[in-house]
């Protein structure tokens, strides 16, 4: 036998098909995405940023230096807790949502947990708060539940760039972020680790999950993601710390 | 005089960095190396305003006590010395020195200004493990670079490393969160520093160094801070299926395009016979 027979190649090219047709057969966009309007701000994820509290005036170099300095800081300053107050609650006009968002950490499989109650939101509690001026801040709500019907992100992906995201904070006060980006991930390509940076300037990400229902493993098969920009009228909760 | 060298763990730590830096670092980050250099000898101890040298040439002006300046230099072996302000190797003798420390490609490591135990300036190589860690978690450094006697560090009041020297020092990976930092004379209540709140971010190295002078009454702590290491969650599982109407459906696509390719592989079989 020195050719595969038309049955294996039938077996073989139904395989690949089944696994087209898990993710919806959804070629469009490029990359990684399974589906892409507008776009995320680019985040540097670098592991050699240094960071503490004070910048300092990097010193001038001869032009002939081999050597580049990433800064001067002073390393009396040790890193104080954050005390910028989580956000309570999130309001998206365009799709009629307004809800609580709780705080949520991870699961034993090093998931990040999702609120039961899937009228409800949570707030990735390793996450950057809001105006706090650098990192992604991360909300996550169910599209539905196992017998709840639609859940609080149900409508996620429909919002377009330009819609308005708006988070309330423990202190009452209220930030308001302009999406950007919608984006659609197969779940094995999702760039979690850009998502949850918590260096690059302040964003809001929204996730849920989208695709079709793959009945077997109980969970949907892409993860759909809003990245959303403070507008420019927050600019004195920045200055709040 | 002293004679660090980095080669061994050096080259374990980049190994260590490799998986996590293919993606992220850019291209050239092999050939290049981050190393951070603390000023951590007290004032009034003849260091206040120094420059460093690196192979004869500046790698850090004007650098005063209490602060960390990181610098991206390129891979190789370095001779490194401190000068008193405004002093170059052409017309002095440095107040420190360290030869032939070797750099490999894509470490990162802190070189130290300090005091050693007895009191006399000192120069310390560390590796910095920037190894990527799980969500949810942070790395801890502690470094023990002051003119003092052994100490145990401890987190909301429990002992984490016990009787470290200078130059030691130890690490552990935590769960991220807030935590109160201590330093006491090791195997005793009484304690020489803090305790003071440290914030320990999710995927960040934070480098703890007790420096200065138990003798001068200046021992203090300063902080190295390391981000974006985190590999983040493993994943957001935010359905359950329940508006799923048809979740056969999918199944059905992938039917057609089973039969659909399943035909064209028949038709190619038989066209190549």
């Amino acid at each position: 036998m020195t050719r595969p027979r038309p049955a294996l190649l039938v077996l073989g090219a139904g395989a690949l098909a089944l696994g087209l047709g898990t993710v919806g057969i959804a070629t469009a966009g490029s990359g990684m995405h399974v589906e892409s309007v507008g776009a995320r701000p680019a985040v540097t994820v670098e592991a050699t940023s240094p960071t503490t509290t004070e910048e300092y005036d990097v010193p001038r170099e001869t032009p002939t230096s081999p050597y580049r300095s990433l800064g001067r800081v002073d390393a009396t300053q040790l890193p104080r807790p954050d005390r910028t107050p989580r956000p309570v609650g999130i309001a998206i006009p365009a799709i009629d949502v307004r809800t609580d968002v709780d705080v949520v950490g991870l699961d034993e499989r090093d998931q990040v947990q999702v609120p039961e109650d899937v009228a409800r939101t949570g707030w990735y509690r390793f996450s950057a708060k809001p105006g706090s001026g650098s990192g992604s801040i991360v909300i996550v709500g169910h599209v539905d539940g196992i017998d709840q019907g639609a859940g609080a992100f149900y409508d996620l992906r429909a919002l377009r760039p330009g819609d308005t995201v708006t988070l309330t904070r423990a202190d009452d006060r209220t930030v308001a972020y302009e999406v950007v980006a919608r984006e659609i991930f197969s779940k094995s390509k999702v760039p979690l680790r850009e998502l949850f940076s918590r260096s690059g300037p302040e964003r809001l990400t929204l996730i849920t999950c989208g695709g079709a229902f793959d009945p077997a493993a109980l969970e949907y098969t892409d993860n759909i993601v809003v990245t959303a920009v403070p507008v420019d009228s927050n600019a004195e909760i920045g200055q709040t710390r | 005089m002293i004679r660090p060298t980095l080669g061994r763990v050096g080259i374990a730590a980049a190994a260590l960095a490799l998986p996590l830096g293919l993606a992220a670092v850019p291209a050239q980050a092999a050939d290049m190396a981050t190393v951070s250099v603390l000023h951590a000898i007290p004032e009034g101890s003849g260091a206040d305003v120094v420059d460093v040298f690196a192979n004869g040439d500046l790698l850090i002006d004007n650098f005063t006590p209490g602060t960390l300046e990181t610098v991206e230099v390129p891979a190789g072996t370095y001779d490194l010395a401190v000068f008193g302000d405004g002093q170059t190797p052409d017309d002095a003798e440095p107040v420190l020195a360290a030869e032939a420390v070797e750099v490999p490609g894509g470490v990162n490591a802190t070189v130290t200004a300090n005091l050693d135990a007895e009191g006399a300036p000192a120069l310390n190589v560390f590796v910095n493990d920037i190894s990527a860690m799980a969500a949810g978690e942070a790395r801890l450094i502690v470094r023990h670079i002051a003119a003092a006697p052994a100490v145990d560090v401890l987190a909301d009041g429990t002992v984490i490393f016990a009787d470290v020297t200078n130059p030691n020092e130890g690490a552990v990976v935590v769960p991220a969160g807030d935590y109160e930092a201590a330093v006491n004379l090791a195997g005793t209540d009484t304690t020489v520093l803090g305790p003071a709140p440290l914030m320990l971010d999710e995927g960040t190295v934070t480098i703890a160094y007790a420096w200065g002078s138990a003798e001068q009454e200046n021992l203090a702590l300063a902080t190295q801070v390391i981000t974006d290491l985190s590999t983040g969650p493993e994943g957001v599982p935010a359905g359950g299926g329940s508006s799923q109407q048809l979740p056969l459906m999918a199944f059905g696509i992938a039917a057609l395009g089973a039969l659909a390719i399943a035909g064209a592989g028949a038709r190619l079989a038989a066209t190549r016979r």
